[in-house]
């Protein structure tokens, strides 16, 4: 992953932290996929136990991205793992309001807090 | 300039003398050394564009700040004139500057005085074009003034939305199963289908139409439909897990109105205009 250009993953403890940087479009090509399938695969090999999804450079996505990042909540479950995000932009978070996953996320203004709470 | 006589002419010692000066009076032109006391020309150039969009500034270059320049006309400047030539080219420079200055505040107030657009594209299965129509449609709504700029991103979400639809899940009939389950099927039928008769020869068609009070766009691919009705409850939480009808969430949220026609291959989304609109010239 040293190479990331899309998804920037660092280790903290025991949870892997995510950094999208945007734009993350519907529109955008296989190759940020492949990127995605990558991090979904540290997940999968249980490198780390909780994933934290800082939203921080990204203002706004689509039904594409909300998709990847469903498959990531359901594979960091099968793990007995969780998924969390932080730094919502106000439209990233109408977003995830609109599509009803706020109900089923965890979601933290901070990336202290979100990582507060994945290790507690 | 003072000995043409063309110009009325007011000095500032110093950048920010020169903004409070577009604060008070009504300023056409700002003629601006690169070099100065406190704010430096660039500066200037970049606070002036900010502030003032429709008042051009023209930089004067001495020998060594050339490239300083290129940053100044990259920040907005309008043009520039080496110090040693400006005998002979400031008059003529600020006069073409002025002009072209002219000719975009009567545009301006002519698109102003603009009730209605339409416009429609016929489109390939490409997603550049995609990309580039969505900006397009985007820079439309701005200009006929019908959404502040938060708006103007939830229209380009729902219409990435409308149009991702036609495209995959309409014209190359993708569904979005395979999405976040299996993403290499999923990339490698779509990519089958480009090439794939009847898929590759569908087209997205695309109307437009915007007015003072709102834009209404119809996205209509050439695939078989769908049924509206078996889409999941949104409101269900098992359906939370499944990958479709998000698209369809989004449109909802960020458009005023959407809908789609009996087959399902075609849909209508419309954005209105919160306030009243401006009193537009000769209306």
């Amino acid at each position: 992953m040293a190479n990331a250009s899309y998804f920037p993953v660092h280790l903290q403890g025991n949870v892997l932290v995510v950094m999208p940087t945007g734009p993350i479009s519907n529109l955008s090509g296989q190759e940020v996929q492949i990127e995605w399938e990558q991090v979904l695969d540290h997940v999968h090999r249980g490198e780390s136990r909780h994933v934290l999804i800082d939203m921080k450079e990204v203002t706004f996505f689509g039904s594409v991205f909300l998709g990847a990042l469903n498959a990531m909540w359901k594979q960091g479950r099968q793990h007995n793992g969780r998924m969390a995000l932080c730094n919502l932009s106000p439209l990233a978070s109408e977003i995830l309001h609109a599509a009803r996953f706020d109900t089923l996320w965890e979601i933290y203004p901070t990336r202290e807090d979100a990582l507060k709470a994945l290790t507690s | 300039m003072e000995k043409c006589g063309e110009f009325g002419i007011d000095y500032a010692s110093q950048g920010n003398v020169a903004l409070e000066k577009l604060q008070q009076q009504k300023i056409d032109l700002v003629v601006t050394d690169l070099v100065m006391p406190g704010m430096d020309g660039l500066e200037l150039v970049a606070t002036v564009r900010g502030q003032h969009p429709n008042i051009p500034v023209v930089l004067m270059t001495s020998k060594g700040t050339e490239e300083i320049a290129v940053r100044a006309l990259h920040a907005g400047a309008a043009s520039y004139v080496p110090k040693r030539l400006m005998s002979q080219e400031l008059v003529e420079t600020v006069r073409r500057v002025l002009a072209v200055a002219s000719r975009h505040q009567v545009k301006a107030r002519l698109l102003n005085c603009m009730t209605e657009q339409q416009c429609s594209f016929v489109l390939s299965n490409d997603v550049d074009l995609i990309e580039s129509l969505i900006a397009y449609l985007q820079d439309i709504a701005c200009q006929m003034d019908l959404c502040e700029e938060a708006d103007v991103t939830r229209i380009g979400v729902a219409l990435e939305e409308a149009l991702v639809n036609a495209l995959y899940h309409g014209n190359l009939e993708v569904g979005s199963e395979l999405r976040g389950e299996n993403d290499e099927a999923y990339y490698a039928l779509v990519a089958q289908r480009r090439n794939e008769s009847p898929y590759r020869d569908r087209k997205i068609f695309v109307r437009a139409t915007f007015t003072r009070q709102e834009a209404t766009f119809v996205v209509r691919d050439e695939g078989p439909g769908f049924d509206l009705s078996k889409l999941p409850d949104p409101d269900d939480p098992s359906a939370l897990e499944r990958a479709c009808g998000r698209g369809l969430l989004l449109m909802r949220a960020f458009m005023d109105e959407v809908s789609y026609d009996a087959t399902g291959s075609s849909v209508t989304l419309v954005k209105r205009r919160k306030a009243e609109p401006m009193p537009s010239e000769n209306r």
